[in-house]
């Protein structure tokens, strides 16, 4: 069996999410349901209700007054955002339990993934894009791959690891070379298994945008860019600790000035700072 | 002089400099002493910061804050240069590269003044 069926086969094995996730997508698209089966329907799990309690109360969302109980929260943010905050906690505790092998740093890996969502964010936000909390989760979740490489693939990953940190090959080379797959691929894999939404799906896959595109939705553009200034920010990623270039494509399909960016830096920097424990239990 | 966020300004202070909105005019001109009107414009235009005249540091204090802001610079430079890549020319790399290196001198100083 070739490696990459290896992977794609290992990916049916992979936990799923919390039930609470496909509950809720249900949910939200009935035309009947109230904020009240929302918010009982997120309050069977009591790990994930606690955390998008703390979600709605950060700065993130910057409200005067404290958000109390989930049903308040799910007037007041919407049933996009709320699904939003369901899915980033569902992926969190989904992967909780599980142990790095190797030199892999999880929390370091949570920490950029957190800090790629709030960037991607700001970002959609300043390019006035239409779901930005749908950017979010594709910024949370660009490099899940490189979490399932780390905990299911330890052995080949320690490869992967040697060739970027030893031979300065860039991740997604030394990933095709040794994988067969990059960790775009295998989270987009992911994505498609766990039947997320198509604009998440394309984002985690097309993250890593290359010259060669000459285009790419706004979307990718902001989860693009969004790694890329966390990584200049020092919020780094495991592979990838150098600032990598910023493609015209990106640049153009996002549509913001540079004179933009003094300001949104600044944001995403008081965001990251003010929010970098709200995933930790 | 100090850079203040714009969260923590009060009526009061005096502007040490020129605040120039994302066009490059001049909003407020250095010598201003702000006022609550002021802030909220500054809040609109999305300033985030602004250079205050901090009248409790002596000029002996002065030259020591420049001078410990002197021994932290090169450390600074020598580790952003190891994270930037080569980006002369590239005017959205070096707005990157410029904004980063004001926050960490930013954040270095005041960690180094509250070391003190």
């Amino acid at each position: 069996m070739d490696k990459i069926e290896r992977i794609m086969n290992s990916l049916d094995k992979l936990p799923t999410l919390p039930t609470i996730y496909t509950k809720l997508s249900r949910l939200l698209h009935a035309p009947d349901s109230t904020a009240r089966m929302i918010s009982d329907a997120i309050a069977e799990d009591q790990v994930v209700a606690a955390k998008v309690l703390k979600l709605a109360n950060s700065s993130f969302y910057g409200f005067a007054k404290r958000i109390g109980t989930l049903q308040h929260a799910v007037v007041i943010l919407g049933m996009n955002e709320i699904k939003t905050l369901v899915l980033a906690t569902s992926v969190v505790k989904t992967f909780h339990d599980y142990k790095s092998g190797h030199t892999f740093d999880v929390q370091e890996f949570w920490e950029h993934s957190l800090a790629c969502a709030t960037a991607s964010r700001v970002l959609a936000e300043a390019g006035r894009l239409s779901s930005p909390e749908e950017v979010f989760a594709g910024g949370l979740l660009h490099d899940i791959g490189k979490l399932i490489y780390a905990l299911f693939f330890s052995e080949d990953f320690a490869c992967v690891m040697e060739e970027v940190e030893n031979n300065e090959m860039p991740i997604i080379t030394a990933e095709k070379k040794i994988m067969g797959l990059s960790h775009a691929d295998v989270g987009r894999a992911l994505a498609v298994k766990w039947n997320l939404p198509e604009g998440i799906v394309k984002m985690i896959s097309g993250h890593h945008v290359s010259e060669k595109n000459t285009d790419c939705t706004k979307e990718i553009a902001a989860v693009n860019l969004g790694n890329t200034l966390c990584i200049a920010l020092g919020m780094v990623s495991w592979g990838e600790r150098k600032v990598p270039c910023i493609h015209d494509s990106v640049w153009r399909s996002l549509g913001i000035k540079i004179s933009d960016l003094e300001f949104i830096i600044m944001r995403i920097n008081s965001l990251c700072k003010e929010n970098s424990s709200i995933l930790e239990n | 002089m100090s850079l203040l966020e714009v969260n923590a300004l009060q009526a009061g202070m005096l502007l040490a400099q020129d605040i120039r909105n994302n066009h490059g005019t001049v909003i407020l001109k250095r010598g201003t002493t702000i006022a609550e009107r002021h802030i909220k414009g500054l809040k609109a235009w999305g300033i985030s910061e602004v250079d205050i005249v901090t009248s409790e540091i002596t000029p002996e204090g002065r030259g020591e804050e420049d001078s410990m802001a002197g021994e932290v610079i090169p450390v600074i430079e020598e580790k952003l240069k190891k994270r930037f890549h080569r980006f002369e020319g590239d005017a959205v790399m070096e707005e990157i590269y410029r904004v980063v290196r004001k926050l960490v001198l930013h954040e270095a100083t005041a960690t180094h003044k509250g070391d003190e």
